[in-house]
């Protein structure tokens, strides 16, 4: 899969399952977790979609900021993870 | 008073490992040192009985020997989580009159930039002491209060439970002979120190000799960390929410680790759903579970041992008072029911009641009951039942109050922020059991949509984390009651529609 299809999916999962505001404007640099729009329940969420989805396995220490705060962040995180 | 427990440690196993915070171990010694050395600090800057000391800081080593200073010097400690943001924690500050705060180095920055004035008097591990220059404040002092827990109030402020030595020890003293706590235990501090779950995390612990392991509020937002902490740490008994249980039980993996020293699974707060408490068994079949029940105004009062033999209850009871406590049914009427299964307010008495709200004697008023006999009742707001074996059962509230993750809302606290929103004429909050669900209804002049991000920031700056709403929704018009107020009902069932 390529960079932009894995935003794609993102941004569809965040859309429909986390943030359920279709209006809402999230852009690949957006603050997720800085800014508040997810919180940590819904962050655990996300990660779990991501291993089902792309086959990856978390470690506990990379279920952070660092590699989830923004779309763009968490794409670059799953292809290093491939 | 509180420290006598560290004082009994102290004495016999002075060498023993106390507290554990990430690669760090302080023994009952190293702590009492620290204590000692804090109190001096704090009595030369001119501590006095009854003086409130404020701890806006993540969980730390430092925190933990300030109260224990505290408790030593007869003055109060409030301590305020680093979820809360700034303005909270300079209200709380403001409010209390505190004379000293404690502060590690983010909130430090966070508080500072409110403009507070305060004077810097000793530094170390990245936390700063402050001094305050204060007024004079009476509060009462019998029974000698130990701390004050702030939880969201309902006239829209953040509202100061006192809590004295004598409650909080009579139910330290009882959780300790209750679950057998002992000298080899590992307990976990999961729970914030504003959050009264900790009161049994840092004084079971020290009374019993037994260890600590304190977890930051970012670790424990960390599902997959924790279940490798509690394993790796030999973690022997647990406090916590039932969020952070299923939480665990969801995300965590549980299934990667070992926890055949796991014994006691505690858990208050808020209802454990079957669904969830079934998934955490699939994994920890064999615990000793235990459902806790209290408002921040009793501490824990009713407990429910969890038979697994025999797992047919629809919601587990909150179940009977503890030895300390007394129950008391009270209907819309003011008759006391003493018939099972019928619907009441829950009223406890006993002495793990608090002593007041701070500085507010009317609330403290309307929230206290005597029966006949002149017992002193604590009105919770809960209502329940007694079903026939004499368990309580949780059924709901008499108000508005929320319980989102373990944590207590009241929606007013939100509402009157979002009317500060610039451009927000009204707001409404409503809560979805199902989807765990805070919404914000809001009206706007102009009609505008305003951006999610905005918002959210703007909350993030002046609400604790966990009040911060899901969602937000314009409305052109609030739905109305016929008396003309919001119809809270009406957006209750629009939440799930959206």
């Amino acid at each position: 899969m390529s960079p932009e299809e894995i935003k794609k999916d993102i941004r569809e999962y965040l859309i429909s399952s986390i943030i359920k505001n279709e209006s809402a404007k999230i852009e690949n640099n957006t603050r997720l977790i800085s800014d508040g729009f997810i919180d940590s329940i819904s962050t655990l969420k996300i990660v779990d979609h991501l291993e089902k989805k792309y086959g990856i396995d978390f470690q506990p220490h990379e279920v952070d900021k660092e590699n989830l705060d923004s779309i763009d962040l968490i794409a670059q995180f799953v292809l290093s993870k491939k | 008073m509180l420290h006598s427990y560290l004082e009994k440690s102290l004495k016999t196993k002075p060498e023993k490992i106390y507290l554990r915070t990430g690669n760090r171990t302080y023994t009952f010694q190293n702590i009492y040192d620290k204590a000692r050395e804090y109190q001096a600090i704090l009595l030369k800057w001119g501590l006095k009985k009854g003086d409130r000391v404020l701890i806006y800081s993540s969980k730390n080593s430092v925190s933990v020997a300030l109260m224990i200073a505290c408790s030593m010097s007869e003055a109060i400690y409030v301590p305020v989580s680093s979820l809360n943001p700034a303005v909270r924690a300079k209200y709380i500050t403001e409010e209390t009159d505190s004379k000293f705060i404690l502060c590690d180095e983010p909130c430090k920055i966070n508080l500072l930039g409110t403009g507070l004035k305060v004077e810097l008097i000793h530094e170390e591990e990245n936390t700063s002491f402050f001094y305050r220059p204060t007024g004079k404040l009476t509060v009462t002092d019998h029974p000698l209060p130990a701390f004050i827990l702030f939880t969201s109030g309902s006239t829209g402020t953040a509202k100061g439970v006192v809590i004295s030595h004598n409650a909080a020890m009579v139910f330290v003293d009882w959780a300790a002979m209750e679950f057998k706590i002992e000298e080899r235990d590992v307990l976990a501090s999961i729970a914030p120190f504003n959050f009264d779950l900790s009161v049994f995390d840092i004084y079971v612990s020290a009374r019993q000799s037994s260890s600590l392991v304190l977890y930051t509020e970012d670790e424990t937002k960390n599902a997959m960390l924790m279940a490798q902490n509690i394993s790796n740490d030999k973690i022997t008994t647990i406090y916590a929410t039932p969020t952070f249980y299923s939480t665990l039980a969801l995300y965590g993996k549980l299934h990667k680790h070992e926890y055949s020293l796991l014994k006691n699974i505690l858990f208050a707060g808020e209802v454990f759903h079957m669904e969830s408490f079934n998934t955490l068994l699939e994994h920890w079949p064999d615990k000793n579970y235990v459902n806790l029940y209290g408002p921040t105004e009793t501490n824990v009062c009713t407990f429910f041992n969890v038979d697994l033999q025999n797992m047919n209850y629809p919601v587990f009871p909150i179940g009977k008072a503890c030895d300390y406590a007394a129950s008391l049914l009270l209907d819309d009427a003011g008759n006391e029911i003493v018939h099972p299964n019928t619907n009441a307010e829950l009223l406890i008495s006993g002495k793990s009641l608090f002593n007041e709200y701070w500085a507010d004697q009317s609330k403290t008023e309307q929230t206290i009951y005597f029966d006949k006999n002149g017992n002193r009742f604590y009105r919770t707001g809960d209502i329940v039942y007694k079903n026939n074996e004499g368990n309580l059962i949780y059924v709901g509230r008499n108000d508005r109050m929320i319980k989102k993750n373990g944590f207590r809302i009241e929606p007013l606290e939100i509402e009157k922020v979002m009317m500060n929103y610039p451009g927000i004429s009204a707001a409404a909050i409503t809560f979805s059991k199902e989807q765990n669900l805070l919404c914000c209804f809001y009206e706007s002049p102009d009609r505008m949509e305003f951006d999610l991000s905005e918002l959210k920031r703007f909350c993030q700056n002046h609400l604790a984390s966990y009040m911060i709403p899901d969602k937000f929704v314009l409305l052109h018009t609030m739905p109305k009651t016929s008396s003309g107020k919001i119809d809270l009902q009406a957006l209750n069932k629009q939440i799930d529609g959206y």
